[in-house]
């Protein structure tokens, strides 16, 4: 569909169109002991319930590994210049399901590392507002089990979830909706219907304060949350620091109709929820997105490879039916990193694949199976297995932020991270 | 969202400890729930702690994506489902409502803005009952009738004036009421319903309408319909006559099967059946047929022992009958019902009986390939004795033993007897879960010899052997336990409140209400809305801005 002056005006804002690019976008750091070069944008991509480590991990080392045949991470093979295998990373002092969900992005369950927020909303927080969105949750199949510590890997602050949305026709109608013009102008002029947003937005404003003031002291966080989201909705509108690139987005496609919550329908919502996943991306509508596949003790049964048991059950069985699943999950990495590569975007990001598990049969967090794709801006030599022997994932998380060029002080003694990882 | 309390992934693996000794401590909700429930203020840095409300603390609730969806719904007069674009609910011991932890986060917003522009923008302005000649009086008259319905109480003069104003900024009369619709779909007086009440001399009065909204959301999950408004207008619903009457048409009113099975929705997890995969190999009749039958049956018998005077806790748990389609008793073996519906009452014989032997429960609480005991023992433990299981401890090896679904589970179990690791938690649930060894994944009697005994340990006051899941049943429908239990789902369910020192207290005095009036639901139901809480709350200071 081509996208029209009119159509892309609406809300948005015209003067984005003419604004700088979010990599033009100068970023003001604080001085800190991470890579010279970083990456304009990170992807977090999850998939459940652990692996079998002798089963997950290639053979060899440094630049000289390789996938066995059969193996779960044999589909990468494909995309193994692009990668780095990050061995020996461990959560420490927590393990299991539930802690390893809540306690994997945000370094720990109960502590939290950054606050209580997850180390993608950390990084959010501390990078310029220059995009219509801070960050952009995607999920696949996860919302059967309710929003709950199970369910949820992304927090804006402690206990506080940053919801996925699950559904790709109504990420499509809030990512791209303005853009192809499945906006809700009935007839007006666009700049009417932006003008309309935005006096509907300050009577918003109001209304919030004014409900605020008839709230005890406890029930007002509830008004100061609303007005931080309104906030984010103004944002995405009328996006300060430029917004982001339409320009550059090639031909929005919406997704055809399939029902999210039907198991049958998770190989086609996740390729829908990966190409918007790319095309955020490449549109520079956020410069943090995560895909969350399930959730932990995912009950998904792959019908479509033929597969009977429940993913969960099957990563106790630890059989090979779980290899096929898991192989399936790594070549949805596969495809979303070739994606990625082919539209130009790789070279200046940083992905990394991420579980809550390691041994899914133990419930353990010893090695914990880490990807990372892209070159961080050439901050990250690709092609290489490395055994970080047994580190805190704190590291892990610290060299995240120092990827995206943020200081990672929070962690303390692992605020310098993975060793011998950035360049 | 945030957190207010957690977890449900425990039995849904089997786990052997390897620390051996690890001792199993279940918590009992009324003794440590609101610890679990209350988060750690110090960690919340920089934004306000979740202090869970008590009962009688004046609050706003956030509409459940549910309640969005089907107000909507009533006040548009439209079919379409809102709700599905709105993030889902964070659910605290599985039920959606928990008024401390529904907020509007940054994908709410949007999503309610665009539902809320989509609105706008299809508005029929026909329905305005004025015109554009009539200019700003028209829009204001408008803001007061269509907001009488959106807010679920009179506008107020203040809230006319910023409308008006917000309508006059537009410049054109068309556009300005679709952006008055626009904006109170996304206003804090239709996202929430509040309970705040008037200032009196020693505390806060709710108002009728506030009485009338939470009627109507927890009988109908949805807003007050005209009679409902009448009576909040006349002010007479402050009287506690005048509630009862209004809930006995409320819950007589068909519209009030969206709470009962919204309810046994999430007690028991049926409305989550869909989510549960089955082998088709080895459960070939077990078809999409079936699956939706068992849910419709599930509901069915909860709202028909619901409504009846003498439909009791104990009915659920003991009733010898239940209601189902001529296919689904074809599929349990037993006689189609008799009399009109499409779920007919019939005797289950003697095996089934009883809620726990519905077939949605029994399939859910089982893997796509064979029956869990495991799985059926924590949903006895956790929903019916309000017992919440501790996770495994660190260091656990779970190994899952091949299953072999034609065979029966005791003996594939039996490792967790073995291994004193494993014992601490797995007595508490495997030996409830082998009483229901008659039944398999998907909810049939399996023929033979069975062993279906089993046997309840560590619970406060229910300790006790038993053989079949109806002999269970007769014992937990005897159990103060199951009793108080119950009495605390629904107040968790329907008052959306934490596990919190006063909610349990409320339920103390509940339950005893509940079992003077003959532990029958519709007392239960009464008891409930003739508290305190719902017509006035507790003094408090009100800070500056």
């Amino acid at each position: 569909m081509k996208i029209t002056r009119r159509e892309m005006g609406v809300g948005l804002g015209l003067a984005m169109l003419f604004g700088p690019m979010l990599g033009n976008v100068a970023r003001e750091r604080v001085a800190f002991a991470g890579p010279s070069k970083t990456a304009k944008r990170l992807f977090l991509f999850f998939t459940p319930n652990g692996t079998i480590p002798n089963r997950y991990w290639p053979q060899g080392s440094g630049t000289s590994f390789s996938f066995a045949p059969g193996s779960i991470t044999e589909p990468l093979a494909a995309i193994k210049s692009d990668l780095v295998m990050c061995k020996g990373i461990d959560f420490k002092g927590f393990d299991n399901h539930e802690p390893g969900m809540h306690g994997m992005l945000t370094g720990d369950p109960n502590a939290g590392a950054f606050g209580g927020a997850s180390v993608d909303q950390y990084i959010a927080k501390k990078l310029p507002v220059a995009s219509r969105f801070r960050s952009i949750e995607l999920g696949v199949l996860t919302d059967p089990w309710g929003a709950q510590t199970q369910t949820r890997m992304d927090y804006a602050g402690p206990g506080m979830f940053m919801n996925p949305q699950q559904d790709p026709q109504a990420a499509f109608k809030r990512l791209f909706g303005d853009l192809v013009g499945g906006g809700a102008d009935a007839g007006g002029a666009v700049d009417a219907l932006a003008a309309r947003r935005k006096s509907v937005l300050d009577f918003l404003k109001t209304d919030i304060g004014s409900m605020r003031s008839k709230l005890g002291a406890n029930e007002r966080r509830k008004m100061d949350d609303h007005l931080a989201a309104i906030r984010s909705v103004e944002q995405s509108l009328f996006p300060m620091g430029g917004g982001g690139s339409p320009a550059s987005c090639g031909t929005p496609t919406a997704p055809g109709a399939a029902d999210p919550n039907a198991q049958a329908s998770f190989p086609a919502i996740g390729k829908a929820q990966m190409d918007l996943a790319v095309l955020a991306m490449q549109c520079n509508l956020a410069p943090v997105v995560s895909l969350q596949w399930s959730h932990t003790v995912s009950p998904v049964v792959f019908s479509w490879l033929g597969l009977t048991g429940g993913h969960h059950d099957l990563s106790h069985a630890q059989n090979d039916d779980f290899v096929k699943a898991e192989r399936w999950y790594a070549e949805q990495f596969a495809y979303v990193v070739g994606q990625m590569k082919q539209r130009g975007l790789l070279a200046d990001s940083l992905v990394v694949w991420v579980k809550e598990l390691a041994d899914s049969s133990l419930h353990n967090a010893v090695s914990v199976p880490f990807v990372m794709a892209g070159n961080a801006g050439g901050a990250l030599q690709t092609g290489r297995l490395i055994d970080f022997g047994g580190a805190s994932h704190h590291k892990l998380l610290a060299s995240i932020a120092q990827g995206m060029g943020v200081d990672a002080s929070p962690l303390g003694a692992d605020a310098d991270g993975l060793p011998g990882l950035f360049t | 969202m945030r957190i207010v309390a957690t977890t449900r992934a425990f039995a849904l693996c089997l786990v052997a400890s390897a620390a051996v000794g690890y001792a199993c401590a279940p918590s009992d909700s009324s003794h440590l729930g609101y610890k679990n429930d209350a988060p750690d203020p110090a960690a919340d840095g920089g934004t306000a702690p979740v202090v869970p409300a008590g009962m009688s603390d004046r609050r706003i609730r956030r509409l459940t994506r549910d309640e969005y969806a089907s107000t909507l719904k009533d006040l548009l007069s439209t079919q379409k489902d809102y709700g599905a674009s709105i993030p889902v609910d964070q659910v605290v011991h599985d039920f959606d409502g928990n008024a401390d932890v529904l907020e509007v986060d940054a994908l709410f917003a949007d999503q309610a803005r665009q539902n809320a522009e989509d609105i706008a923008a299809a508005f029929d302005l026909n329905q305005v009952g004025c015109n554009a000649s009539q200019g700003v009086d028209c829009a204001k008259a408008f803001v007061k009738s269509f907001g009488a319905r959106a807010l679920r109480r009179p506008v107020t003069g203040d809230e006319v004036d910023r409308y008006a104003t917000l309508y006059t900024s537009v410049g054109t009369f068309d556009a300005g009421v679709r952006t008055i619709v626009q904006a109170m779909l996304q206003s804090t007086g239709f996202l929430y319903r509040t309970e705040l009440g008037v200032e009196t001399k020693d505390g806060f009065d709710l108002t009728p309408y506030e009485i009338a909204s939470e009627l109507s959301y927890l009988f109908w999950r949805t807003m007050p319909d005209a009679e409902l408004t009448q009576h909040a207008a006349s002010g007479d619903l402050a009287k506690p006559e005048i509630v009862a009457a209004q809930v006995a048409r409320l819950l007589a009113s068909p519209r009030a099967n969206a709470m009962l099975d919204a309810f046994v929705d999430q007690w028991l997890y049926v409305g989550q059946l869909g989510q549960a995969q089955k082998d088709a190999a080895t459960y070939p009749s077990f078809n999409e047929g079936v699956r939706t039958d068992m849910v419709g049956e599930a509901h069915a018998f909860f709202e028909n022992v619901a409504r009846d005077p003498q439909g009791s806790l104990s009915t659920l748990l003991t009733a010898t009958y239940s209601y189902v389609t001529p296919s689904l008793a074809q599929f349990y073996g037993v006689q189609p019902g008799q009399g009109g519906g499409t779920f007919a009452r019939t005797e289950m014989g003697a095996d089934r009986g009883g809620i726990l032997t519905l077939g949605s429960v029994l399939a859910f609480e089982a893997t796509p390939i064979a029956a869990n005991p495991v799985r059926r023992g924590k949903l006895v433990r956790v929903r019916l004795l309000c017992q919440d299981m501790p996770p495994p401890p660190p260091g656990v090896a779970a190994k899952i033993p091949p299953l072999d679904p034609k065979a029966p589970n005791r003996p594939k179990f039996t490792q967790h007897d073995a291994d004193p690791s494993c014992a601490g938690c797995h007595k508490l649930l495997d030996p409830i879960g082998f009483g229901f060894e008659r039944f398999d994944g998907v909810g049939r009697l399996l023929p033979g010899t069975i062993d279906t005994t089993g046997e309840i340990k560590g619970s406060p006051t229910s300790d006790t052997t038993f053989d079949g899941v109806r002999d269970l049943e007769t014992k937990l429908a005897a159990s103060t336990d199951v009793r108080a239990c119950f009495v605390r789902q629904w107040v968790r369910f329907g008052l959306g409140v934490s596990d919190t020192e006063s909610a349990a207290g409320e339920v103390t005095r509940l339950a005893k209400l509940f079992t003077d009036g003959g532990a029958t639901i519709g007392a239960l139901l009464t008891a409930m809305t003739q508290a305190p809480y719902i017509f006035r709350r507790d003094k408090e200071t009100i800070p500056s801005p």
